[in-house]
């Protein structure tokens, strides 16, 4: 009995003073992010970043669905400044809760192409990344290879694999069809790349390349930051995938590759909104660029600066020519077809 | 009197009626058994008068306190009631000493002690002192649920089928110890049964409980 | 009648109240949500994707259910009726699976499975042209029989235990076969057994979201996420656990009313049923099956999980390891110790009651357990942030420049959200202890003029302290390897085991979440070892008098 007594008082204890230590503000500017990403690299730039401007910068991480929720529940209340996450689509979907604020800065104009931010200045795209095919080059001659419509051809029949269609990258790259074929073109797309599929969806993005050298399928619709991540990986095996497959940017000679970013917005409710837009334009920058992006093998947005080496190695590639603003606005629609065409 | 029940009435459900009407009255020292057959309410009896559950009617007094009434209820643990259960329900994880110490932990230790051994002598169980209660036969394990009851110098003691877990050969022994050791202790008590020979052997007074209402009643002994 | 009144009030009754009101009206928010008007998002969802989210789902339990009672009740079965080699080791061992979270299971499985992965490797090595693709409805079946069995088998195996081997041998002095007294007498009567561990593993299934979301096996819970975060509709993800609810109570139902007056459970003395020794071949393959078992549940992943911590516990522990630790467990022991305390509070306010009203109390408080978690925390944030709003001009008075998220923003809401998440398990613990032990020890304290406190503390806890220590244990396991709770509700940047294995499988480094899933699992171990070992110290030994 009395040990249990000790461990409910020790355990109530151990709560207060829990409750006390959250709330205690350092003392000093600060501005807290919301961000889904978690590389070492960021601290070293945060760091910088309080070096130059004395701004303190504490970081909130999470996914970036329960950020946003997060967001929405704590409404006028909440801690953040600045919100970033992946995928256009997602950001759209801030904006549209009304948890972001239009920012007008010409540093941010300047340093970000027009494409990548929203349309109405809510948020801004911070690295690049392109939806590729990745196929087995034993069983594909990347001559075969030409567009994303092209995959719907019968003869790529038990072929083809990607990820479920809960996915967002997938629902923004169904967006983006949307956009640029129109609606009904993007449904019968839909359902000839669903005709066209090796397996039911199902796993990550490092799980489609694997299919694909494993022998399941011949290509696999991903991102290009998971290439480099796996290059790089602990397990020696999952390197060993990753050279051998090979990278092809579809739609080249029309209307060009999927890009997608990720960015980041001011919330609405953001008590230091100067701060919060100097660092986003301070992330938007040379100086952090490079770092910011290569931390996850993505191109960086600001065209000033260099890409990785491996993305060099890639070479250029032509993106579809569509404000990533699009994205989120199609992506109910998007979601809507995909369910309805039985892409799982 | 001693011990006055009014007009009880008493059911678990509000339709259902397990005592009808109960009034009797004991004097001080008085033995009375409850005599019954089973489902003739004569545990619930117990119960009300301990205070374990409320009657729906009726007035209780016991030593010259009003236990229960229209506007007053006392709860069973601040009534001077003592009680045997039917499986003593002696507590599994204390010893003897312990179990009988139970009802008068606010008695200075010496004297706690001191009481322990009055009531071990008793019933004639000192050496069984630091036993537990898996380690006694059936016979020891009442006479410490009596001595534990009796420690604190209830104003009444309650036994409900003081016998029912006894073979044959032991009842007969004990039934004479029993009231032996009632008798001399002074205590005015009610135990409930559905053998006339216990009521006979131990009682003063026996009442007869039939479908929750009180049939006759029968002295045995003259006072 | 006004005596009446006076008799129920008491400290007991009082934390109840509160308790089960906290409890309750955070569901009611949610209930009353689903009477708003339906969403653009719910007609689609009920048009297209309803009927798939019932199919599955129903084959999904059904298929776990069936198959983790079998295994269960197997083990169980063996474990307690036969001796062999390895026994005893074995007979807690079994309960280990437990430790090992499902969605751990499902990702080392999955990636064993792959290219990349051992077994494959494996089978390409030793020209085995077998693919197995884990990454379907049946993968999910297999990781949740394999990672929930457990629950059957420790339910199965205490009825089996306390079984008076009084039945059988009547039953075969009747006449009847080996196999009759199995399928008429011993079987029948562990059937509240059985149907509670298989509930258990149903309810456990139904909440699951990791392993469905990687292997897209599209049930309700993962409906539920999906309707919220891809739709971004709140509205249809609570419809939709509604209907998961409808389902949950429908079981229930169903299983009452099968099993109708019949009485399962009486208590009859009798010496328990002596092991028998086993024999010739199946003294080999009897304990095999279970070793292949445990293997296939526990040490399988086990290993794999340790190579590839091997391969990146340098980069993996740091100077904040060491606080993802003291996290999960101040979390867990906190969370443990009030839903044993709330559900002591309630099971003594409710022993033995006929009131009506203190019952269905009682049922709506051990609701939760049946709610998905991704729900409770939608139920408990809401909640939360209203009272906190409500409590401003309060924490005004303390400190002028306060937030207005002063509860919301700290373990409290969590903490208060695995109570309510958890509670069913502590009390029907709790309970069932109290069951056993009945009313007549209590009665005699409160004669022996021990207030209600003191008989608590001295005689009730004592009594049911087995249950109690069960009952916490069982709650810490699930409260450390708890994932959608943790990940909604946890303050800023309070990370955990948990919420450090999820973020890096989300990630796809597959691993580096071995070190934070090993150190969860080591703790679930070290818990269900005390567990398993607690009980020989001779508690069973005082209370066997009742």
């Amino acid at each position: 009995m009395n040990k249990l007594l000790l461990s409910l008082s020790v355990g109530m204890i151990v709560l207060m003073l829990s409750a006390c230590t959250f709330g205690v503000n350092p003392d000093g500017e600060s501005i807290t992010v919301f961000s889904e990403r978690h590389y070492d690299t960021d601290q070293i730039l945060f760091d910088l970043f309080e070096q130059q401007t004395g701004i303190r910068v504490n970081v909130i991480d999470g996914g970036a669905d329960e950020l946003i929720n997060r967001l929405e529940n704590e409404s006028e209340d909440t801690s953040a400044d600045v919100l970033i996450i992946a995928d256009a689509g997602r950001l759209h979907r801030a904006k549209t809760k009304d948890l972001l604020q239009p920012v007008e800065s010409d540093t941010l104009f300047e340093n970000i192409p027009s494409n990548y931010r929203d349309a109405d200045n809510y948020w801004f795209g911070l690295t690049k990344r392109a939806r590729v095919l990745v196929y087995h080059p034993d069983r594909v001659d990347p001559s075969e290879l030409s567009t994303y419509e092209a995959l719907t051809e019968p003869e790529w029949e038990g072929r083809v694999v990607t990820r479920t269609s809960t996915n967002i990258y997938n629902q923004s790259l169904m967006a983006s069809f949307i956009e640029i074929m129109g609606e009904e073109d993007a449904r019968a797309w839909a359902e000839g790349i669903t005709a066209n599929f090796a397996r039911t969806p199902a796993g990550n993005d490092r799980d489609q390349s694997k299919f694909v050298v494993e022998g399941g399928a011949d290509v696999a619709i991903m991102n290009t930051y998971y290439i480099g991540r796996m290059m790089n990986s602990s397990d020696p095996f999952e390197q060993e995938v990753a050279e051998t497959v090979g990278v092809f940017f579809p739609n080249q000679d029309t209307t060009g590759t999927h890009v997608n970013v990720s960015a980041a917005g001011v919330t609405k409710h953001s008590d230091n909104v100067e701060a919060a837009v100097q660092f986003i334009e301070f992330l938007s920058g040379e100086e952090a660029q490079e770092s910011f992006a290569n931390a996850n093998y993505e191109y960086p947005v600001n065209e000033n600066v260099e890409m990785h080496d491996l993305l060099k190695s890639w070479g250029e590639f032509k993106a579809q020519d569509i404000n990533l603003s699009v994205l989120g606005e199609n992506s109910y629609q998007a979601t809507i077809i995909m369910d309805e065409v039985g892409w799982e | 009197m001693y011990v006055r029940i009014e007009s009880i009435d008493f059911g678990y459900t509000k339709k259902q009626t397990v005592l009808k009407d109960i009034s009797f009255s004991m004097v001080e020292g008085e033995i009375v058994a409850i005599l019954g057959s089973s489902g003739s309410g004569k545990s619930t009896l117990l119960r009300l008068l301990s205070g374990l559950e409320i009657p729906a009617r009726g007035k209780i007094e016991i030593n010259e306190e009003t236990l229960c009434s229209a506007d007053t209820f006392v709860e069973c643990e601040k009534r001077h009631v003592g009680m045997v259960f039917q499986d003593y329900a002696l507590f599994p994880h204390m010893d003897v000493y312990k179990n009988i110490a139970f009802g008068i932990r606010k008695y200075p230790k010496a004297q706690k002690r001191q009481r322990v051994m009055e009531m071990l002598d008793l019933i004639n169980m000192e050496e069984k002192i630091h036993a537990y209660p898996h380690e006694l036969s059936g016979g020891q394990q009442q006479r410490i649920a009596l001595a534990r009851a009796l420690a604190p110098s209830p104003d009444i003691l309650l036994l409900d089928e003081p016998f029912s877990n006894l073979d044959a050969d032991l009842k007969m022994r004990i039934r004479h110890e029993l009231r032996t050791i009632m008798k001399k202790s002074g205590m005015t008590s009610i135990f409930v049964t559905h053998d006339y020979d216990d009521a006979k052997d131990i009682a003063d007074r026996i009442v007869y409980l039939e479908n929750g209402r009180i049939a006759y009643e029968e002295n045995v002994r003259h006072q | 009648m006004l005596s009446r009144i006076k008799r129920n009030i008491n400290v007991f009754s009082v934390i109840s109240v509160i308790a089960a009101l906290l409890i309750v009206i955070p569901m009611l928010n949610i209930l009353l949500e689903v009477l708003s008007p339906p969403s653009a998002a719910w007609v689609h969802i009920r048009e297209n994707l309803l009927n798939a989210y019932i199919r599955n789902t129903l084959l999904l339990i059904g298929f776990v259910a069936v198959f983790s009672a079998l295994l269960g009740l197997f083990s169980a079965y063996v474990v307690s009726r036969f001796e062999f080699r390895g026994r005893n080791l074995l007979s807690w061992m079994l309960i280990l699976p437990l430790a090992m979270p499902s969605y751990i299971a499902a990702y080392i499985y999955a990636d064993m499975f792959s290219y990349t992965g051992t077994i494959a490797r494996f089978m390409r090595s030793a020209n085995i042209p077998l693919r197995v693709n884990m990454m379907n409805l049946s993968g999910a079946i297999f990781i949740f029989t394999m990672t929930l069995f457990p629950y059957v088998y420790m339910m199965s195996r205490s009825a089996l235990s306390s079984q008076s081997a009084s039945f059988s041998e009547n039953a075969r002095l009747l006449g009847a076969n080996r196999f009759r007294v199995l399928s008429r007498v011993v079987l029948p009567l562990l059937r509240p057994a059985l149907v509670a561990g298989t509930l258990l593993v149903v309810l456990e299934t139904l909440n699951d979201y990791g392993v469905v979301a990687y292997y897209n096996v599209r049930v309700f819970s993962f409906a539920i996420f999906n309707a919220w975060f891809s739709l971004g509709d709140t509205t249809a993800a609570i419809r939709l656990s509604g209907v998961l609810m409808l389902i949950v109570f429908a079981i229930i139902f169903i299983e009452r009313a099968i099993r109708g007056k019949r009485q399962y459970s009486m208590h009859v003395k009798g010496k328990p049923v002596e092991p028998k020794k086993l024999r010739g071949i199946s003294a080999f393959i009897v304990p095999a099956t279970l070793w292949l078992i445990m293997a296939l549940a526990f040490f399988i992943p086990l290993a794999q999980l340790f190579y590839y911590a091997s391969l990146t516990f340098s980069d993996v522990i740091n100077a904040n390891f060491i606080f993802l630790i003291i996290n999960s467990l101040t979390l867990a022991i906190t969370a443990t110790a009030i839903t044993v305390f709330v559900a002591l509070m309630l099971a003594n306010y409710n022993r033995g009651t006929k009131n009506r009203f203190k019952k269905g109390l009682l049922k709506v408080t051990n609701l939760g357990y049946a709610i998905p978690g991704a729900v409770i925390a939608i139920a408990v944030m809401l909640f939360v942030h209203g009272i906190d709003r409500t409590l401003y001009p309060v924490y005004r008075l303390f400190n002028p420049d306060t937030g207005r998220l002063v509860i919301s923003s700290t373990l409290i809401m969590l903490t208060f959200a695995f109570v309510l998440r958890f509670m069913a398990i502590g009390y029907n613990s709790i309970e069932a202890s109290y069951d056993k032990v009945g009313e007549k020890f209590t009665e005699a304290s409160y004669s022996l003029r021990a207030g209600k406190l003191r008989t608590l503390l001295t005689v009730d806890v004592p009594m049911i302290k087995h249950g109690l220590i069960s009952a916490a244990i069982i709650v810490f396991i699930d409260v450390i390897k708890e994932l959608p709770l943790t990940l909604i509700l946890r303050p800023t940047n309070y990370n955990t085991l948990a919420s450090e294995v999820f973020r890096y499988a989300r990630e796809e480094m597959l691993q580096e979440s071995a070190v934070p899933a090993l150190v969860l699992i080591g703790v679930a171990t070290f818990a269900i070892y005390y567990l398993t070992h607690y009980n020989k110290k001779g508690v069973a030994a005082n209370v066997r008098e009742n």
